[in-house]
């Protein structure tokens, strides 16, 4: 496995527990798909990973991470960059003031020399040939979806195994959303990278996805391949807002969908 | 005429010798976000350094003068790892009063360490004045403006070129962003701080190059407030523009509001145009503009 | 606040009020009674101290409504102060007005000059703010020493009568000192109920986040200036008290060194709080004149350190202890106490 977790434990300023035992692994070249509500702990399960939590007063308290059979979660971020594994934070934080290109080579601290940053930003460019006529603009007055293209590409400058995509369809129109999708599907193809993606968006997410993980109050409480999710009536019901009978939901529907969700909790 | 245009050229290189202050608060601001209301001080303990190392211990300019640079580079990287390192992640208040803190603190150390009497600061650079036709300058002055001039074009492609200066921009913009791309933070703030020291000896060389000086001469610490801020905390050209206009601004109003006022306009006059800069744009004349959201 | 267990306020008087239990009311007795009986209890010195702390208090109460209540940091309260100082001054010598004129005046004067700066903090914010304010003391220092000597002496200053109520003249340290502990008291009073208002609160908010405040309706803008305005005020009226006290003003006694000590009372004490204004002036003002008086004893024991030492050791550890809060303590002495009080309270509980 690329990347293991095993009954991860997270505890934010030493009181408040937000993950509670997760289990959840990455298959190199795989893509898979983290869904759960708002608040259910799936960007934190992210930072966990990247080591980003630590910045903010979160510590993993047990269970065990490891990225390629390495334990990582007492790592430093930069490390981790330096192994493969590079986190896309939430909310296309791009660096308003600087330049595209220079945003791209931001992201490339882990390569050697300026010849293979040369040759990994022809390679990005490639895969975003819109931000090659953008390469000189300043990134602060791109559009959304171009943002959202920038910092995917500014992951890829360090050569990742693994990215991990926190809500990449946030505020975007829907055909940027299958846009970039279908580029996250590509670049596991072609260049086998795989990725941890949190949507909230899951009919788009599971329809890329090899697996899914569906979350609820810090614990996984689903799992499957992608096909399988998104024929589950749970699923459905719940993430894709079909209600089985294929009517508009009734205050049954609700009762029902609290007595689920206890079950599934 | 030739006492006008005297005015106005020595006013540009006291603005480029602030300017080179000024670049020392805005590469710590540009990667911490911390205005640094020490600088002053930090000024006055690398003048001082150079002085006990030439005067008291005797040592030629060329050991000396790397040696102050060294130890004041030190002294900023210190700071940074004792007490900034600390605080990230607080509030903004928390680094106004930590640096006035560091402020009082340092003074009280260069007192202690050196007392309150004047001291004459070695000639590091020539003293011969430099003629340009009927106009006379101070040679140091006249050297510092040039160094200033290639400091900041150095500065320039180092934040905008380089791979370091980048990932240093970078932090300037925000710190969790450029942590989740594998810059290590608190290294490159470190960094910043060494450099910002390092450039305040350079500054205190030639501010006090041959001249008396007591702890007061901190004081240059607020003098080149208004170019910073006149500038934008964030711009290393604007900076040199910034000094540029302030001084030639202060030529002018010396030459023509110091018959009326009875001198001491210089001391003045760049605050009132900063006032009036920063009421029309809030964040300086190059800095960064910030898109606040609720 | 919390309050001890079993009290718990019935009307809206009572919980309105500032002082709620027996225990209270005793303490809260007690120390009027010492401030009242201070110039026969202690005589000399101490009144002296005690008159400096109290003008200090109330400019430092100012700046714990602009900086620690609306959150907009201003380094210039002691030029505010100076402005007060002088107009009070200038009343008082060239037109002969009462000190019951001249001091109200003087921190008008000075809330008027603060308020500029209100108005800057609309746009100008953050570190840009504080280091717009420090323009505040070159301009003022400028302006003291060059408008017209007729108006305010330039580098001369301005000699001042003592003041005169009726055919009582404020004339020794025992009488000045009752005239600052009424304005002293007057004014806290004054800042514990704006910050208990409405005004307080939209501080507060302002302080908070002020683009959030404007959209819930507060008029940022107003907000601003007024705390500016008040701030400033504080500082005026202590500006002016200072003049009648040392009966001497020059633009000399009001530096940007005193407002940086200003700032840091209120780290020391704690931000947002009076009684953190107040602790804070307090605590420092004693160790201040703790140095003194234990410096020269020190320097004779060993002179090799010679005199300046034992100010530069001042600065040093309050400098020191500036930094020392700000890293450990953030909230001041206040919120230190507040947490003792309450794990006393509740022991042996922890939460």
């Amino acid at each position: 496995m690329l990347l293991e977790l095993t009954n991860v434990e997270v505890v934010y300023s030493d009181v408040i527990l937000v993950l509670k035992g997760v289990n959840l692994s990455v298959a190199e070249g795989h893509i898979v798909a983290l869904l759960g509500a708002n608040g259910a702990g799936k960007t934190t399960t992210l930072k966990a990973i990247s080591g980003l939590l630590r910045s903010e007063d979160g510590e993993v308290t047990s269970g065990s991470i490891q990225f390629q059979g390495v334990p990582i979660h007492t790592e430093e971020p930069q490390n981790l960059v330096r192994r493969g594994l590079v986190q896309v934070v939430e909310g296309r934080r791009i660096l308003p003031h600087m330049t595209v290109e220079q945003n791209l080579l931001v992201g490339s601290k882990v390569l050697k020399d300026r010849a293979e940053r040369r040759q990994v930003l022809d390679k990005v460019y490639g895969y975003f040939p819109k931000l090659v006529n953008l390469r000189a603009r300043v990134s602060g007055y791109l559009s959304g979806g171009e943002q959202q293209m920038l910092v995917i590409g500014r992951a890829l400058m360090a050569r990742p195994r693994l990215i991990l995509l926190d809500e990449p369809s946030l505020g975007l129109a829907p055909m940027i959303v299958t846009e970039i999708f279908e580029l996250v599907e590509s670049l596991r193809r072609q260049e086998g990278i795989a990725f941890l993606v949190v949507e909230q968006n899951a009919n788009v997410a599971l329809a890329v996805a090899d697996h899914g993980y569906v979350m609820e109050n810090g614990r996984i409480v689903l799992y499957g391949t992608g096909p399988e999710l998104r024929e589950n009536e749970d699923i459905k019901e719940f993430y894709l807002g079909m209600s089985i009978s294929g009517h508009g939901k009734s205050f049954k529907d609700v009762k029902h969908y609290k007595r689920r969700k206890r079950w599934l909790g | 005429m030739t006492s006008l245009l005297s005015q106005v050229a020595n006013g540009a290189l006291t603005g480029l010798l602030y300017a080179l202050v000024a670049m020392s608060f805005v590469i710590i601001y540009r990667s911490a976000r911390v205005f640094n209301f020490a600088q002053g001080e930090i000024v006055v303990v690398g003048a001082f350094l150079v002085w006990t190392l030439m005067s008291a211990f005797d040592l030629p300019v060329w050991a000396a003068v790397p040696l102050a640079l060294l130890a004041s580079v030190l002294l900023g990287v210190l700071i940074e790892r004792v007490i900034l390192r600390s605080l990230v992640g607080e509030e903004l208040f928390a680094f106004v009063m930590v640096t006035i803190g560091l402020l009082i603190f340092i003074r009280g150390v260069v007192l202690v360490a050196w007392g309150p009497e004047v001291r004459f600061f070695p000639a590091v650079l020539p003293m011969a004045a430099v003629k340009v036709g009927a106009l006379v300058f101070d040679r140091a002055m006249v050297i510092g403006g040039a160094l200033t001039l290639v400091v900041a074009a150095a500065m320039s492609w180092f934040f905008n070129r380089t791979q370091l200066g980048l990932e240093m921009t970078a932090v300037a913009e925000d710190h969790q962003t450029a942590l989740s791309l594998g810059i290590p933070v608190t290294r490159s703030i470190a960094v910043a701080w060494g450099i910002s020291g390092l450039l305040s000896t350079v500054a205190a060389i030639i501010f006090l190059n041959g001249k008396g000086m007591t702890f007061l001469a901190s004081d240059i610490g607020f003098a080149a407030l208004p170019v910073a801020l006149l500038a934008g905390l964030e711009s290393i050209g604007g900076v040199v523009l910034g000094g540029l206009i302030v001084g030639i601004a202060l030529g002018l109003a010396s030459y023509f509001l110091d018959p009326i006022f009875n001198g001491g306009v210089a001391a003045v006059f760049p605050f009132v145009i900063m006032v009036i800069v920063l009421l029309i744009r809030p964040t300086g004349l190059f800095g960064w503009k910030t898109i606040e959201r609720i | 606040m919390t309050l001890p267990g079993g009290v718990h306020a019935e009307t809206y008087a009572q919980d309105r009020a500032l002082i709620r239990t027996p225990w209270q009311w005793l303490w809260f007795a007690a120390f009027v009674a010492v401030l009242l009986l201070l110039p026969f209890l202690r005589p000399g010195g101490a009144v002296g101290i005690a008159t400096v702390i109290g003008i200090t208090l109330i400019a430092v109460l100012g700046l714990q409504l602009t900086s620690g209540c609306a959150g907009q940091i201003n380094m210039g309260q002691s030029a505010f102060m100076g402005v007060g100082a002088y107009a009070a001054g200038a009343l008082a010598v060239h037109l002969h007005w009462s000190f019951l004129m001249t001091i109200p005046i003087g921190g008008i004067s000075a809330a008027v000059f603060g308020a500029v700066f209100g108005l800057a903090a609309l746009r100008i914010k953050g570190f840009y703010l504080a280091l717009t304010t420090i323009a505040a003391q070159y301009i003022f220092t400028f302006a003291m020493l060059k408008l017209p000597k007729e108006w305010f002496g330039q580098s001369e200053g301005l000699r001042m009568d003592p003041a005169v109520l009726g055919s009582f003249a404020f004339d020794t340290d025992n009488r000045i000192y009752y005239l600052v502990l009424a304005f002293a008291a007057l004014m806290t009073y004054g800042a514990w109920g704006l910050m208990r208002s409405r005004t307080g609160r939209a501080f507060i908010a302002v302080r908070d986040n002020d683009n959030a405040a404007e959209v819930i309706g507060i008029n940022v803008f107003y907000y601003k200036t007024l705390a500016f305005f008040i701030g400033a005020f504080y500082a005026g009226v202590a500006g002016a008290l200072w003049a009648y006290y040392v009966r001497y003003v020059q633009a000399d006694q009001f530096t940007l060194w005193l407002s940086v000590w200003y700032v840091g009372m209120l780290i020391v004490g704690g931000m947002g709080s009076i009684l953190g204004a107040i602790v804070g002036t307090v605590v420092i003002r004693l160790l201040q004149e703790l140095i003194t008086v234990v410096g020269p004893q020190i320097t004779d024991l060993l002179p090799t350190l010679g005199g300046q030492f034992v100010f530069a050791a001042m600065n040093m550890l309050l400098g020191g202890l500036i930094i020392v809060f700000v890293i450990f303590e953030p909230r001041g002495l206040v919120h230190r106490w507040n947490i003792v009080k309450e794990s006393y309270r509740i022991w042996p509980f922890p939460h």
